[in-house]
Protein backbone atom coordinates (compact mmCIF):
# COMPACT_ATOMS: atom_id res chain seq x y z
CA UNK A 1 0.00 0.00 0.00
CA UNK A 2 1.37 3.74 -1.01
CA UNK A 3 0.94 4.84 2.83
CA UNK A 4 3.47 1.86 3.86
CA UNK A 5 5.89 2.96 1.47
CA UNK A 6 5.48 6.60 2.71
CA UNK A 7 5.86 5.88 5.97
CA UNK A 8 8.56 3.84 5.59
CA UNK A 9 10.51 6.63 3.17
CA UNK A 10 9.71 8.83 5.87
CA UNK A 11 11.24 6.94 8.70
CA UNK A 12 14.65 5.84 6.83
CA UNK A 13 14.86 10.02 6.11
CA UNK A 14 14.12 10.35 9.85
CA UNK A 15 16.59 7.55 11.05
CA UNK A 16 19.46 9.18 8.65
CA UNK A 17 18.81 12.36 9.97
CA UNK A 18 19.13 11.34 13.71
CA UNK A 19 22.57 9.48 12.55
CA UNK A 20 22.94 12.73 10.73
CA UNK A 21 22.92 14.78 13.90
CA UNK A 22 24.77 12.05 16.22
CA UNK A 23 27.57 12.30 13.71
CA UNK A 24 27.68 16.00 14.19
CA UNK A 25 27.52 15.89 17.54
CA UNK A 26 23.96 17.24 18.43
CA UNK A 27 22.63 13.85 19.71
CA UNK A 28 24.22 11.61 21.90
CA UNK A 29 24.29 8.37 21.55
CA UNK A 30 21.56 6.93 24.26
CA UNK A 31 18.90 9.48 22.01
CA UNK A 32 20.34 7.85 18.67
CA UNK A 33 19.49 4.54 19.88
CA UNK A 34 15.67 5.57 21.13
CA UNK A 35 15.35 7.50 17.74
CA UNK A 36 16.49 4.51 15.83
CA UNK A 37 14.93 2.11 17.94
CA UNK A 38 10.96 4.13 17.66
CA UNK A 39 11.79 4.09 13.52
CA UNK A 40 12.16 0.66 13.36
CA UNK A 41 9.02 0.29 15.40
CA UNK A 42 7.24 2.40 13.33
CA UNK A 43 8.11 0.42 10.46
CA UNK A 44 7.25 -2.66 11.95
CA UNK A 45 3.77 -1.63 13.04
CA UNK A 46 3.42 -0.19 9.59
CA UNK A 47 3.96 -3.52 7.98
CA UNK A 48 2.61 -6.23 10.52
CA UNK A 49 0.01 -3.78 12.46
CA UNK A 50 -2.04 -6.80 14.34
CA UNK A 51 1.55 -6.65 16.38
CA UNK A 52 -0.23 -3.81 18.19
CA UNK A 53 -3.95 -5.98 18.76
CA UNK A 54 -2.31 -6.97 22.06
CA UNK A 55 -1.82 -3.79 23.01
CA UNK A 56 -4.99 -2.42 21.97
CA UNK A 57 -6.89 -5.29 23.36
CA UNK A 58 -4.86 -4.71 26.82
CA UNK A 59 -6.49 -0.70 26.90
CA UNK A 60 -9.79 -1.91 25.48
CA UNK A 61 -9.28 -0.21 22.22
CA UNK A 62 -10.87 -2.05 19.18
CA UNK A 63 -8.15 -2.03 16.75
CA UNK A 64 -4.32 -1.77 17.45
CA UNK A 65 -4.05 0.97 14.79
CA UNK A 66 -6.37 3.21 16.99
CA UNK A 67 -4.43 2.39 19.60
CA UNK A 68 -1.36 3.18 18.26
CA UNK A 69 -3.16 6.72 16.91
CA UNK A 70 -4.39 7.29 20.56
CA UNK A 71 -1.01 6.52 22.11
CA UNK A 72 0.70 8.91 19.63
CA UNK A 73 -1.50 12.29 20.05
CA UNK A 74 -0.94 11.91 24.02
CA UNK A 75 2.66 11.58 23.30
CA UNK A 76 2.81 14.44 21.39
CA UNK A 77 0.72 16.51 23.27
CA UNK A 78 3.38 15.75 25.61
CA UNK A 79 6.12 16.79 23.85
CA UNK A 80 4.74 19.92 22.47
CA UNK A 81 3.70 20.86 26.45
CA UNK A 82 7.29 20.43 27.84
CA UNK A 83 8.67 22.03 24.14
CA UNK A 84 6.84 24.92 25.25
CA UNK A 85 8.17 24.79 28.89
CA UNK A 86 11.63 24.67 27.21
CA UNK A 87 11.23 27.72 24.71
CA UNK A 88 9.69 29.37 27.64
CA UNK A 89 12.33 29.20 30.00
CA UNK A 90 14.67 29.99 27.21
CA UNK A 91 13.17 32.86 26.67
CA UNK A 92 12.99 33.96 30.07
CA UNK A 93 16.94 33.70 29.93
CA UNK A 94 17.69 35.16 26.88
CA UNK A 95 15.63 38.72 28.54
CA UNK A 96 17.44 38.00 31.33
CA UNK A 97 20.30 38.47 29.95
CA UNK A 98 19.46 41.21 27.23
CA UNK A 99 18.23 42.91 30.44
CA UNK A 100 21.65 42.27 32.94
CA UNK A 101 23.71 43.47 29.84
CA UNK A 102 21.32 46.92 29.45
CA UNK A 103 22.01 47.78 33.35
CA UNK A 104 25.36 47.08 33.38
CA UNK A 105 26.07 49.18 30.06
CA UNK A 106 24.59 52.27 31.66
CA UNK A 107 26.46 51.90 34.78
CA UNK A 108 29.64 51.91 32.30
CA UNK A 109 28.60 54.79 30.44
CA UNK A 110 27.11 57.31 32.75
CA UNK A 111 28.38 56.28 36.03
CA UNK A 112 26.00 55.78 39.24
CA UNK A 113 25.10 59.32 39.16
CA UNK A 114 22.28 60.68 40.98
CA UNK A 115 21.01 63.88 39.92
CA UNK B 1 9.03 62.69 45.08
CA UNK B 2 11.32 61.15 43.02
CA UNK B 3 9.21 60.40 39.71
CA UNK B 4 11.08 58.60 36.65
CA UNK B 5 9.42 58.03 33.23
CA UNK B 6 9.74 55.06 31.63
CA UNK B 7 9.61 54.93 27.45
CA UNK B 8 10.33 51.57 25.53
CA UNK B 9 11.25 52.56 22.26
CA UNK B 10 11.82 50.52 18.84
CA UNK B 11 12.73 52.36 15.72
CA UNK B 12 11.21 55.59 17.15
CA UNK B 13 13.91 57.47 15.59
CA UNK B 14 12.01 60.02 13.99
CA UNK B 15 9.63 61.03 17.30
CA UNK B 16 12.00 60.07 20.61
CA UNK B 17 13.35 63.49 21.28
CA UNK B 18 10.21 65.45 20.68
CA UNK B 19 8.43 62.76 23.28
CA UNK B 20 11.51 62.72 25.90
CA UNK B 21 11.61 66.87 25.47
CA UNK B 22 7.93 66.73 26.44
CA UNK B 23 8.42 64.80 29.83
CA UNK B 24 11.29 65.90 30.68
CA UNK B 25 10.07 68.90 32.41
CA UNK B 26 7.65 67.43 34.39
CA UNK B 27 10.03 63.65 35.93
CA UNK B 28 12.89 63.81 37.46
CA UNK B 29 14.24 61.18 35.01
CA UNK B 30 13.23 59.75 31.54
CA UNK B 31 14.44 56.31 31.02
CA UNK B 32 14.58 55.06 27.27
CA UNK B 33 14.92 51.56 27.32
CA UNK B 34 15.99 51.02 23.38
CA UNK B 35 14.69 47.53 22.51
CA UNK B 36 17.55 46.69 20.09
CA UNK B 37 16.46 49.28 17.49
CA UNK B 38 18.37 49.53 14.30
CA UNK B 39 17.91 53.53 13.78
CA UNK B 40 19.41 56.12 15.62
CA UNK B 41 16.45 56.09 18.39
CA UNK B 42 19.41 55.82 21.12
CA UNK B 43 21.40 58.98 19.94
CA UNK B 44 18.45 60.82 19.42
CA UNK B 45 17.07 60.20 23.15
CA UNK B 46 20.02 60.78 24.42
CA UNK B 47 20.31 63.97 22.70
CA UNK B 48 17.08 64.91 24.10
CA UNK B 49 18.08 64.43 27.72
CA UNK B 50 17.03 60.50 28.39
CA UNK B 51 19.39 58.02 30.42
CA UNK B 52 19.44 55.50 27.52
CA UNK B 53 19.25 51.72 28.42
CA UNK B 54 20.35 49.54 25.55
CA UNK B 55 18.82 45.88 24.87
CA UNK B 56 20.98 44.50 22.51
CA UNK B 57 18.88 42.40 20.82
CA UNK B 58 14.43 42.86 20.92
CA UNK B 59 12.82 41.73 23.49
CA UNK B 60 9.62 43.42 23.80
CA UNK B 61 7.56 45.96 25.27
CA UNK B 62 6.76 43.97 28.71
CA UNK B 63 10.49 42.94 28.88
CA UNK B 64 11.70 46.84 28.08
CA UNK B 65 9.68 48.23 30.67
CA UNK B 66 10.61 45.55 33.08
CA UNK B 67 14.30 46.96 32.21
CA UNK B 68 13.47 50.25 32.91
CA UNK B 69 11.85 49.53 36.01
CA UNK B 70 14.79 48.34 37.56
CA UNK B 71 17.02 50.75 36.65
CA UNK B 72 14.48 53.27 38.10
CA UNK B 73 14.34 50.91 41.31
CA UNK B 74 17.87 50.78 41.63
CA UNK B 75 17.98 54.61 41.59
CA UNK B 76 15.54 55.48 43.85
CA UNK B 77 13.00 56.24 42.02
CA UNK B 78 9.80 56.98 44.43
CA UNK B 79 7.16 56.69 41.41
CA UNK B 80 7.10 54.90 37.93
CA UNK B 81 5.42 56.33 34.39
CA UNK B 82 5.15 54.23 31.52
CA UNK B 83 5.02 56.27 28.91
CA UNK B 84 4.65 55.00 24.83
CA UNK B 85 7.66 56.55 22.50
CA UNK B 86 5.42 56.67 19.89
CA UNK B 87 3.84 60.29 20.84
CA UNK B 88 0.45 58.98 21.11
CA UNK B 89 0.56 59.86 25.21
CA UNK B 90 0.44 63.61 26.05
CA UNK B 91 2.87 64.45 29.17
CA UNK B 92 0.05 66.77 30.43
CA UNK B 93 -1.36 64.09 31.62
CA UNK B 94 1.82 62.55 33.86
CA UNK B 95 0.64 65.16 36.85
CA UNK B 96 -3.04 63.79 37.22
CA UNK B 97 -1.55 60.04 37.00
CA UNK B 98 1.31 60.37 39.67
CA UNK B 99 -0.91 62.64 41.80
CA UNK B 100 -3.30 59.60 43.58
CA UNK B 101 0.63 58.00 44.39
CA UNK B 102 2.21 61.28 45.96
CA UNK B 103 -0.76 61.67 47.70
CA UNK B 104 -0.47 57.37 48.67
CA UNK B 105 -4.16 56.84 47.65
CA UNK B 106 -3.26 54.28 45.39
CA UNK B 107 -0.68 52.11 43.97
CA UNK B 108 -0.86 52.18 40.28
CA UNK B 109 -3.10 54.30 38.83
CA UNK B 110 -3.85 53.46 34.71
CA UNK B 111 -4.31 55.75 32.10
CA UNK B 112 -7.68 55.45 30.53
CA UNK B 113 -8.82 57.19 26.98
CA UNK B 114 -12.22 56.43 27.36
CA UNK B 115 -12.45 58.06 30.76
CA UNK B 116 -10.53 60.89 28.67
CA UNK B 117 -11.21 61.51 25.53
CA UNK B 118 -9.28 59.61 22.03
CA UNK B 119 -9.79 61.86 18.93
CA UNK B 120 -10.35 59.68 15.90
CA UNK B 121 -10.17 56.16 17.73
CA UNK B 122 -10.36 53.69 14.59
CA UNK B 123 -13.85 51.90 15.53
CA UNK B 124 -11.93 48.60 14.32
CA UNK B 125 -9.70 49.26 17.68
CA UNK B 126 -12.94 50.91 19.47
CA UNK B 127 -14.08 47.27 19.08
CA UNK B 128 -10.49 46.01 20.25
CA UNK B 129 -10.40 47.30 22.97
CA UNK B 130 -13.75 46.93 23.99
CA UNK B 131 -13.06 43.34 23.46
CA UNK B 132 -10.17 43.35 26.08
CA UNK B 133 -12.11 44.94 28.98
CA UNK B 134 -14.39 41.83 28.88
CA UNK B 135 -12.04 39.61 28.77
CA UNK B 136 -10.23 41.19 31.68
CA UNK B 137 -12.99 41.17 33.47
CA UNK B 138 -13.38 37.64 33.44
CA UNK B 139 -10.13 36.25 33.99
CA UNK B 140 -8.96 38.90 36.16
CA UNK B 141 -11.98 40.26 37.70
CA UNK B 142 -11.62 43.91 37.22
CA UNK B 143 -13.79 46.10 35.88
CA UNK B 144 -11.50 48.56 33.45
CA UNK B 145 -12.77 51.45 31.40
CA UNK B 146 -9.69 50.93 29.23
CA UNK B 147 -6.99 47.91 29.54
CA UNK B 148 -4.37 48.32 26.84
CA UNK B 149 -3.42 51.52 27.59
CA UNK B 150 0.00 52.16 27.74
CA UNK B 151 0.06 55.39 29.89
CA UNK B 152 0.18 53.89 33.68
CA UNK B 153 2.68 55.22 37.43
CA UNK B 154 3.48 52.76 39.91
CA UNK B 155 4.73 53.61 43.50
CA UNK B 156 7.97 51.86 44.00
CA UNK B 157 6.34 49.06 45.65
CA UNK B 158 4.12 48.38 43.51
CA UNK B 159 6.58 48.22 40.49
CA UNK B 160 8.73 46.15 43.19
CA UNK B 161 5.76 43.33 43.26
CA UNK B 162 4.04 43.20 39.76
CA UNK B 163 5.25 40.41 38.07
CA UNK B 164 6.86 41.22 34.95
CA UNK B 165 6.87 37.21 33.44
CA UNK B 166 5.49 38.59 29.61
CA UNK B 167 8.02 40.10 27.50
CA UNK B 168 5.65 41.18 24.46
CA UNK B 169 2.24 42.84 24.32
CA UNK B 170 0.16 40.49 27.08
CA UNK B 171 2.22 42.52 29.79
CA UNK B 172 -0.49 44.57 29.98
CA UNK B 173 -2.88 42.19 30.75
CA UNK B 174 -0.18 40.84 33.22
CA UNK B 175 -0.06 43.80 35.35
CA UNK B 176 -4.06 44.12 35.63
CA UNK B 177 -3.71 40.08 37.06
CA UNK B 178 -1.09 41.31 38.95
CA UNK B 179 -3.17 44.24 40.68
CA UNK B 180 -5.64 41.57 41.15
CA UNK B 181 -3.37 39.07 43.11
CA UNK B 182 -1.92 41.51 45.14
CA UNK B 183 -4.82 43.32 45.92
CA UNK B 184 -3.00 46.76 45.19
CA UNK B 185 -4.96 49.90 45.54
CA UNK B 186 -5.98 51.02 41.72
CA UNK B 187 -7.49 54.22 39.65
CA UNK B 188 -7.97 55.11 36.38
CA UNK B 189 -7.48 58.39 35.18
CA UNK B 190 -8.99 59.98 32.46
CA UNK B 191 -6.39 60.87 29.53
CA UNK B 192 -6.07 61.84 26.00
CA UNK B 193 -4.08 59.84 23.44
CA UNK B 194 -3.23 60.98 19.91
CA UNK B 195 -4.22 59.54 17.00
CA UNK B 196 -1.97 60.79 14.35
CA UNK B 197 -1.18 58.54 11.58
CA UNK B 198 2.12 57.53 13.21
CA UNK B 199 0.94 56.65 16.09
CA UNK B 200 -1.99 54.48 14.50
CA UNK B 201 0.78 52.73 12.24
CA UNK B 202 2.66 52.23 14.68
CA UNK B 203 0.19 50.93 17.22
CA UNK B 204 -1.48 48.27 14.81
CA UNK B 205 1.85 46.61 14.59
CA UNK B 206 2.31 46.43 18.37
CA UNK B 207 -1.06 46.11 19.40
CA UNK B 208 -1.63 42.87 17.58
CA UNK B 209 -4.32 41.40 19.39
CA UNK B 210 -4.15 37.44 18.36
CA UNK B 211 -0.71 37.39 19.74
CA UNK B 212 -1.67 38.92 22.69
CA UNK B 213 -4.82 36.21 23.10
CA UNK B 214 -2.23 33.73 21.99
CA UNK B 215 0.21 34.82 24.69
CA UNK B 216 -2.22 34.91 27.72
CA UNK B 217 -3.98 31.41 26.83
CA UNK B 218 -0.72 29.39 26.42
CA UNK B 219 0.37 30.87 29.63
CA UNK B 220 -2.67 29.75 31.21
CA UNK B 221 -2.31 26.52 29.90
CA UNK B 222 1.45 26.12 30.47
CA UNK B 223 2.64 27.03 34.15
CA UNK B 224 5.86 28.12 34.45
CA UNK B 225 8.29 26.82 36.89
Amino acid sequence: MPIQWLITLFALFAAWRAVKSYRGGTLDRRKLLWWLLFWVATVIVVYLPQTTDAAARFLGVGRGVDAVLYVSILLLFYALFQQSRKTDRLEHSLTELVRSLALSDEVDDQGDDER
Amino acid sequence: MRIFAVIPAFNEASGIAAVVASVLPRVQRVVVVDDGSTDATAAEAKRAGAVVLHHRINRGQGAALATGAQYALRHGAEVLVHFDADGQHDSNDIEALVKPIVNDVCDVVLGSRFLGSAPNLPFAKRLLLKAGILFTRIFSGIWLTDTNNGLRAFSANAARRLPVRQDGMAHASEIIDGIADLSLRYVEVPVTIHYTPYAIARGQRKLNAVRIVRDLVLDKFFPHD
